[in-house]
């Protein structure tokens, strides 16, 4: 039978790399919800950082005759029962919720990259060992488990934090000082959280390299003996970075929520830190006398987590242009 | 799939028993006890608590005799609630948890799935932009400030709904929202986007070829295979609903399990603490298995084994 | 008298880049009894043109701007162009059904072939149950499938691609339509599945008398199927004649291009080298001014440069024959 279609007499244009990178970038652009999204948690993060440290209030400061007084010129976001100024709170809660989703995506990432390249990469047993351990892991009821470590581990002078106070010792003056103790406690956060969320991350990183594996310049890089590593992190995962990204960014928020959540209930970040979740828990129970206390964290971590979502969204539809809208 | 069920809940028991497993010692390792409180009781009593709950024994010892106890259905006596079972505390607290999150499951696919289905139909018109509007805000608030938030406006202000307790179906709906607006905002989004996905599959232009209304593609071809992603999200999605239930009990001073167990953890109660691992853990699994067989039974070419 | 008429079919998709043109004035005609063939590169509207009959190009981006597809049935004619869109839904699968290309993404894999089948029964004559179910049966096995009674209750994943592509098939034909539209009903199949398909295609054509636009990539296809061929060229017919006067005498230097890229079993053993049309078709999106061919035309002049060139109608071994070129092929050098 003949061979001869009519597509034999063109070479389909094979798409550049780089171009699909520009129209990504392209129609993020166009995407006003997620222009709009990036500038307000680029402002936002600007803020947390430099509002504490130029703001006229610090966070801890009490003034137990002034109390719990409204916005005002003073005040812009008012105080609390301590006397202590929202504003610098709210800012410095701030710093805390952005650490925290974006430290503990980082350590999520981290396993969650390694596990799914190496998964896919070998795939056969390894895959199949590596992954029906993702799977069990799934089921496992993880928030539970954190709660319960957090509320049996981190606590002072266990034995997490000795070991916190062991290696940060050569680095500060006294690790036994006792402000270091809030610090050990977001350190503990931030793992516990990163720990957990790990999972999709390997789940999606394996099913791009799976289909990348068997691509010629993979075959090509083998042949001329480039090493596993080498051909996993520099050839198959830049290659997966699109999806990579959209849920690196979903991740943050989810954390950032969780922490909240954490907080809410007591077991995340501890006074005199404050955190987005630790202060709206606060303002939860005296919303009826001082709802400013409640409103200003709560409005800013809401807003935080749409602006990462319609980010996410955005960077989804710009990397995926199969099932962007058009 | 009868012998498939049955393989696959006894499939759970090793991973229970690790989590139960770890969750026992890790209770145990950790500094403090659980009458601490009672530090100015004299030793003797905290020897006598001690000895009553068996805590004097050697760990391998305790864990050994718990494992029978678990073995017989016997969970302990609670420390932090003298003279009441976990047996008994999560009897009582369970239904109160299931009938808090089966409402809100339900509220949140018979809420979601509509919303979703209109984003995908009207995609690109303000109908699809209004849906996921909606459904962005659901994700972004947390369930903590959603609630205060209501309970001010419809509660304080309107006096619509009664603020706390759980006794009638006037005391559940405020508990209910709150707790399925998330899971709604999710079910929405899924569903748009698996809509969105099947309804370019070349099936579906068979379908519209073969003469059928557009409601008939809708609803016999595409909304089957557009809504698989909400079902692999259900197990996700149930775990969400009772974390979120340890906030929405707490908010709403419902006496389920999520209050039980954020008192049990912070008081130390070992006994409680295992139970509710124990019962969270059957829970998630269970459902976890569920939702598998039903994305089998609903796309034929998944085989379970 | 014909069955199908289209005049000056035209199918734009307005996108973010501009307005494609995907198909821009196309004419064509499909009687009783006959295969046309629509051959033509990738991307070139074969595909659009097809889905324009029946209506059912995606809509936002595309639309059906201008033109005539004339359905004659009975005694009556209707303009499908203006038909309401409970007509169409009428037509679609009764009078004038479709075979896609892929087969195996054609079928719903989450219902039962027999429910697939009986859909269109249900739909078209109001057939349910028992009734129904006899004859997807006697259709399944008319199209050759062995052991038709328990296909039925299986799913798509269950059959080969040959055997999905008799489903579809059989799905086509269960109304015994007028026109039937397959596009690229073959080449997702292998060699010998594709022959056993065109064949029952053939066979079809014959017991019912049904006309058949039939679109294809494959030169082999066209001779072995047509009674007539269309070329297509960048959303234009650029020559239409029968399927003798195409392969003999073709008129237009596309056409001559296509056929010199098929290996000649009987001169060299099929094993000497495809000669290439040098040059990428154009984008739909940015034509070349006159006629989109002349980019990649070796008899191109300055007047295709300009414009598009005029039809001409020719007779060819006393059949008709049309072709859109400034150039006839006695000029060229
Ligand atoms: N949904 C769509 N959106 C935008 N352009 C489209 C769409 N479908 C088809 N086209 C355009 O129509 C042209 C013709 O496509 P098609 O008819 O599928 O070609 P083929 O001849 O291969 O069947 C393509 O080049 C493409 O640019
Ligand atoms: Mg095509």
């Amino acid at each position: 039978m003949s061979e001869a279609t009519v597509d034999h007499v063109t070479a389909p244009e094979a798409e550049a790399g780089s171009s699909l990178w520009r129209d990504a970038w392209r129609r993020l652009k166009k995407n006003r919800a997620a222009v709009v999204s990036a500038v307000i948690l680029a402002v936002m993060i600007l803020g947390c950082i430099f509002v504490p440290v130029f703001g006229s209030h610090d966070y801890a400061t009490q003034d137990l005759a002034l109390g719990a007084t409204a916005p005002s010129g003073a005040h812009w976001m008012g105080t609390d029962p301590l006397g202590r100024d929202i504003m610098a709170r709210v800012f410095l809660g701030g710093r805390v919720s952005f650490a925290v989703g974006i430290i503990a995506t980082l350590v999520s990432f981290a396993i969650g990259v390694t596990w799914g390249g190496v998964a896919g990469y070998f795939g056969g047993r390894v895959d199949s060992v590596m992954m029906r351990a993702v799977d069990v892991l799934y089921t496992f009821p993880f928030l539970i488990l954190v709660i319960l470590l957090q509320v049996f581990f981190a606590n002072k002078d266990g034995a997490f934090h000795h070991l916190f106070q062991k290696a940060i010792g050569p680095f500060v003056t006294d690790a036994t000082d006792p402000s270091w103790f809030p610090v050990f406690q977001i350190n503990f956060v931030f793992a516990a959280l990163g720990g957990i969320s790990w999972l999709t991350m390997a789940r999606i990183v394996r099913g791009q390299v799976i289909a990348l594996r068997e691509q010629p310049f993979v075959e090509a890089a083998r042949s001329i003996g480039v090493g596993h590593t080498a051909i996993i992190f520099r050839h198959l995962l830049p290659n997966a970075l699109g999806p990579i990204i959209v849920y690196t960014t979903l991740t943050i928020p989810q954390i950032m929520l969780t922490e909240a959540f954490l907080s809410f209930l007591g077991m995340g970040t501890q006074e005199p830190l404050s955190s987005w979740g630790l202060l709206a828990s606060k303002g939860a129970e005296v919303m009826e006398l001082y709802p400013w206390m409640l409103v200003f964290p709560a409005v800013m971590l809401a807003l935080t987590l749409f602006c990462f979502n319609f980010l996410g969204d955005g960077l989804r539809d710009a990397l995926d242009p199969r099932i962007r809208k058009d | 799939m009868g012998s498939y069920a049955v393989k696959r809940l006894l499939g759970l028991i090793p991973t229970l028993l690790l989590v139960v497993t770890l969750v026992f010692f890790l209770v145990r390792l950790a500094p403090g006890g659980p009458f601490d409180a009672e530090r100015a009781a004299p030793p003797e009593v905290i020897a006598a608590l001690e000895a009553k709950y068996n805590l004097d024994a050697p760990l391998g010892e305790q864990y050994l005799s718990f494992l029978g106890d678990l073995l017989k259905g016997d969970l302990g006596y609670s420390f932090k609630y003298p003279g009441r079972t976990v047996n008994e505390i999560i009897g009582m607290s369970l239904p109160v948890s299931m009938t808090l999150g089966f409402w809100a499951m339900i509220v949140a696919l018979s809420f979601g799935i509509p919303l979703g289905m209109i984003g995908a139909i009207r995609q690109n018109t303000w109908k699809d932009t209004a849906a996921m509007a909606v459904a962005m805000v659901g994700i972004s608030i947390p369930r903590f400030v959603l609630a205060p938030l209501l309970v001010l406006w419809l509660s304080l202000g309107l006096y619509l709904f009664p603020v706390a307790r759980w006794e009638t179906w006037r005391h559940m709906v405020l508990p209910v929202i709150c707790a399925a607006l998330p899971t709604m905002a999710y079910v929405a989004r899924l569903t748009r986007g698996g809509m969105l996905e099947v309804i370019r599959a070349d099936y579906i232009r068979t379908a519209r070829a073969k003469g059928l209304t557009e409601r008939q593609v809708v609803l016999r071809h595409a909304l089957r295979g557009g809504l698989l992603p909400v079902v692999s999200f259900l197990g996700p999605g149930f775990s969400g609903l009772l974390v979120g239930s340890l906030v929405i009990e707490q908010i709403f001073s419902i006496p389920g399990m999520g209050r039980y167990f954020v008192e049990a953890a912070q008081n130390r109660d070992y006994t409680l603490v295992m139970g509710m691992t124990l019962v969270y853990g059957t829970l998630l699994m269970v459902l976890n298995a569920a939702v598998d067989m039903a994305y089998a039974w609903l796309d034929p070419r998944v085989k379970l084994s | 008298m014909a069955l199908l008429e289209v005049e000056d079919l035209q199918t734009h998709f307005f996108t973010e880049e501009g307005v494609v043109k995907a198909v821009d004035g196309v004419s064509f005609s499909v009687d009783r009894g006959e295969v046309v063939c629509l051959v033509g590169e990738s991307g070139s509207g074969k595909s659009v043109t097809s889905l324009s009959v029946l209506r059912l190009v995606p809509d936002p981006p595309g639309r059906i701007v201008g033109g005539a597809i004339r359905f004659h049935h009975g005694d009556e004619t209707e303009d499908l162009a203006k038909a309401s869109e409970a007509r169409m839904r009428s037509i679609r699968g009764d009078r004038i059904a479709m075979i896609f290309q892929d087969p195996m993404t054609s079928l719903n894999p989450y219902m039962r072939i027999g429910q697939q089948l009986a859909e269109v029964l249900e739909v078209h004559q109001n057939l349910r149950g028992d009734e129904a179910r006899k004859r997807c049966l006697e259709m399944l096995e008319a199209v050759g499938i062995p052991g038709a009674a328990s296909r039925l209750d299986d799913h798509p994943h269950q059959l080969s691609g040959g055997m999905r592509q008799r489903v579809v098939i059989a799905m086509a034909l269960l109304c015994a339509p007028d026109l039937l539209i397959a596009d690229e009903p073959t080449t997702a199949l292998d060699v010998t599945i594709q022959a056993q398909i065109l064949e029952l295609i053939e066979e079809r054509k014959e017991q019912m008398g049904v006309g058949v636009l039939f679109i294809t990539h494959d030169l082999g296809v066209v001779a072995k199927m047509a009674d007539r061929v269309a070329v297509m060229y960048a959303g234009r017919l650029v020559e239409q004649g029968s399927v003798d006067a195409i392969f003999e005498q073709p008129q237009h230097p596309y056409t001559e291009a296509l056929l010199r890229s098929i290996p000649r079993v009987d001169t060299d053993g099929g094993r000497g080298r495809l000669e290439a049309i040098d040059g990428l078709p154009p984008s739909p999106a940015k034509l070349p001014p006159g006629c989109p061919f002349h980019p990649r035309c070796r008899y191109a002049e300055d007047r295709c440069r300009e414009r598009f060139p005029e039809r001409r109608d020719l007779e060819l071994d006393g059949h008709a024959h049309q072709v859109s070129c400034h150039v006839p092929p006695k000029e060229r050098g």
